[in-house]
């Protein structure tokens, strides 16, 4: 039995090897499951653990002991009023800052709960009963005739193949739902799906739109923010959206510019819950090194003034479950004193980016930065701190071609001064016939 | 009054299914604060067609369309879901506004742009403005661009503190501005005032020779080369000081050079005054 503990050990090893992420599903009931069976059993198959539970089910919890008990919180269900158990949408912020995931899916009959959680991390949802409505873009066959099951086209996805796949092979996909704003404020949030700008938020039964809150292309269907953590978070105006009814339906839009076909559902959900789940748009710092040019490593103590330095960063990126070398090239190097003195973009070569330039002739305290922000990756920040110190007295220019005469003065006068000292000493004046010897002369000799 | 609305909704929604809708009298045009709307300040357009010349106005003006909305079938005015303004500006960002009725079924926008510019969130400039006309009971929804407008709206500038900012393109490089050398002379200035600074001593060897010095009175004693020797010595110590030693290594050199040259002048110096002494 000696070698029960380290066959335990090496059991709990494989587990945490095996990128299984714990996932919390809400629905409405546990009838989600069926509903969205096709949406769920994506995520199941690329080795998942789901834990699919009523969103009022008193014993919903996301912490125990302090500690997160899943990695990513899906909620599809748009109707909650209050959620059961410990969870609120305060308890959900925490997850956030916990490093959990969200993805919300909302509906038209959105409760209390979700548009709260939605102000918590800066976005409004538009009220309840209201629904997105689109006269120019609806779907000709689903629709039940209120014109709120709309045809979504490419060119309304964000620019960002990490979020949404690639959207230029993307068929168009089918929204039913409430609309989405960010909050003014909100300078993280992602547009991924806006609205048409001939959609509108009111309510279908309505006789005129005389107040729409939402409004044109400004309004969005699917809203998605990265919060300063990394933490990911995906709110979307429509559980129908990721529902096997729709991931199955063929879209025939009222547009006649859109060609009916089957729906991009089934894709634009896959690639959304990837980057949301975080397998997509990683990046991680492998190691980071400066040096002087032509040395090896970076200097005992500090950096002269005007030294050509060379700076070396590896990153690499999460893809397929694997890091692999990154192969961006618009990372870009700073060298900051407050403000940078010099910002140069990397090269990348495989992974391995490296910038080498002239040190600023500013002597402080300096930081090599790489802050690499960009839509759909995780937040890279890298800080080197080093000093910059002014030259020695010895390490200055000599022989200064234009300093010569003052040279040659002092070296003459010193010249001077020893040739003086003899013949002062030793020069005897030979009287002068006929000079008349002056009286305090005779004196003093 | 409910029940005539309700019958009007219960209209829209049985009669109007099978029909198109069609825009007539649209007008447009930029009106100043009191202007009364006539013929001559506002333009006809032909609907699907667009207004050729650029509208301009500024906050103070008044942007003026009118139009009915009716079937074509029977000419009947008609109240969709949907009739709104959509100004699209041209980095796609845009603004929708709602055209209300007037009491006769006519659909009138009227409106000082001051006032307006409140939901064009600081949006300024030229602005496509399309028409869209839509409802459940439409068979040709319109999304009509009948002109383009270059409105001068006030606008607030409202930075976001850089700890804030989230940017998410390249930012532009920079380059350091190095300190630039300063200028120097050429070399042949510099040549010439070294030329200039050595000729003393070669004026003062010069009136020297002329006045014809001799070394007579030079005791005949050892001392006298040591001390010319240490004293050069010295000098060279500091050229050499200039050149590579540090002060230390100076500092030591200079102990011994000195310790000796300081002796011998002090020979020197007593064989003079001997000498002196001798001949007096």
């Amino acid at each position: 039995m000696r070698w029960l503990p380290v066959l335990l050990l090496a059991v709990s090893i494989a587990v945490q090897e095996t990128s299984a992420d714990r996932i919390l599903v809400l629905g409405e009931s546990v009838a989600v499951k069926d509903t969205h069976s096709n949406f769920l059993n994506s995520v199941k198959e690329r080795g998942h653990e789901l834990t699919v539970r009523a969103a009022d089910d008193s014993q919903l919890a996301l912490f125990k002991h302090g500690q997160p008990i899943f990695e990513h919180l899906f909620i599809l269900a748009p109707g909650v009023q209050v959620f059961g158990g410990s969870l609120s949408p305060n308890e959900i912020s925490k997850f956030v800052d916990a490093g959990g995931n969200v993805l919300v899916a909302a509906g038209s009959n959105i409760g209390d709960a979700l548009r709260e959680l939605a102000v918590e991390h800066g976005f409004e949802f538009d009220e309840a009963g209201t629904s997105v409505i689109d006269h120019h873009n609806y779907d000709k066959t689903l629709d039940s005739g209120d014109h709120t099951t709309i045809v979504v086209s490419k060119d309304q996805l964000i620019n960002a193949e990490l979020i949404v796949g690639n959207s230029a092979k993307l068929s168009p996909v089918i929204f039913k739902g409430v609309g989405l704003i960010p909050g003014k404020t909100n300078n993280l949030a992602l547009n991924i799906v806006k609205a048409s700008g001939t959609a509108y938020s009111f309510d279908p039964n309505a006789a005129r739109a005389t107040n729409p809150a939402l409004a044109g292309s400004r309004m969005l269907l699917i809203g998605g923010l990265q919060s300063r953590n990394n933490a990911r978070i995906v709110l979307s105006g429509s559980v129908d959206f990721f529902s096997n009814a729709f991931f199955a339906a063929k879209t025939n839009s009222a547009n006649p510019s859109v060609k009916p076909g089957p729906s991009g559902n089934g894709e634009l959900a896959a690639a959304i819950v990837q980057w949301v789940m975080k397998e997509s748009g990683v990046l991680r710092v492998k190691s980071v090194s400066h040096h002087k040019n032509g040395e090896m490593v970076p200097p005992a103590e500090d950096y002269f003034i005007t030294e050509d330095v060379v700076y070396t960063i590896e990153i690499e990126e999460l893809k397929n479950g694997k890091w692999v070398p990154f192969q961006g090239k618009d990372v870009q190097l700073e060298f900051v004193r407050i403000d940078p003195f010099v910002r140069v973009t990397l090269k990348n070569n495989n992974g391995k980016l490296t910038a080498a330039f002239k040190l600023p002739d500013v002597l402080g305290v300096f930081k090599f930065l790489v802050d690499y922000r960009r839509v759909g990756y995780t937040h890279l920040y890298d800080v080197q701190q080093v000093s910059v110190r002014p030259l020695w007295h010895t390490q200055y220019e000599r022989f200064i071609r234009s300093a010569y005469p003052y040279y040659a003065s002092s070296f003459s006068m010193m010249a001077g001064l020893v040739l003086f000292s003899i013949v002062y000493l030793y020069h005897k004046d030979s009287p002068v016939k006929g000079v008349k010897v002056l009286d305090s002369e005779k004196k003093k000799n | 009054m409910k029940l005539l609305f309700i019958l009007s909704v219960l209209f829209t929604a049985t009669f109007a299914t099978v029909d198109d809708v069609a825009v007539t009298n649209f007008k447009v045009g930029i009106l100043a604060k009191d202007q009364v709307p006539d013929g001559e300040n506002l333009k006809n357009v032909v609907v699907h067609s667009k207004l050729p010349n650029e509208l301009k106005a500024d906050a103070s003006q008044r942007l003026y369309v009118s139009f009915n909305l009716v079937k074509k079938s029977d000419n009947a005015k008609i109240k969709p879901q949907q009739v709104f303004l959509r100004f699209v500006a041209q980095d796609g960002e845009d603004v929708v506004l709602v055209v209300k009725d007037d009491s006769n079924g006519n659909y009138v926008y009227d409106t000082i742009l001051r006032t307006a510019s409140k939901s064009f969130r600081n949006l300024s400039g030229q602005f496509k403005i399309s028409l869209l006309v839509g409802d459940v009971t439409i068979k040709n929804p319109i999304n009509w661009n009948f002109a383009d407008i270059d409105a001068s709206l006030p606008t607030v500038y409202e930075p976001t503190p850089k700890s804030q900012q989230v940017r998410y393109e390249p930012l532009n490089e920079i380059t350091h501005e190095f300190r630039q050398p300063e200028k120097r002379p050429s070399a042949v200035i510099s040549d010439l005032f070294t030329v200039i600074c050595l000729s003393p001593l070669v004026v003062l060897i010069g009136l020297w020779l002329q006045i014809g010095i001799n070394f007579q009175n030079a005791p005949a004693s050892p001392w006298v080369p040591i001390f010319h020797v240490g004293l050069a010595g010295i000098f060279g110590l500091y050229f050499l000081f200039w050149v590579q030693f540090n002060m230390f290594e100076t500092l030591k050199y200079l102990s011994v050079l000195g310790f000796f040259t300081f002796v011998a002048g002090n020979r020197v110096l007593r064989a003079l005054s001997e000498t002196k002494e001798k001949s007096e």
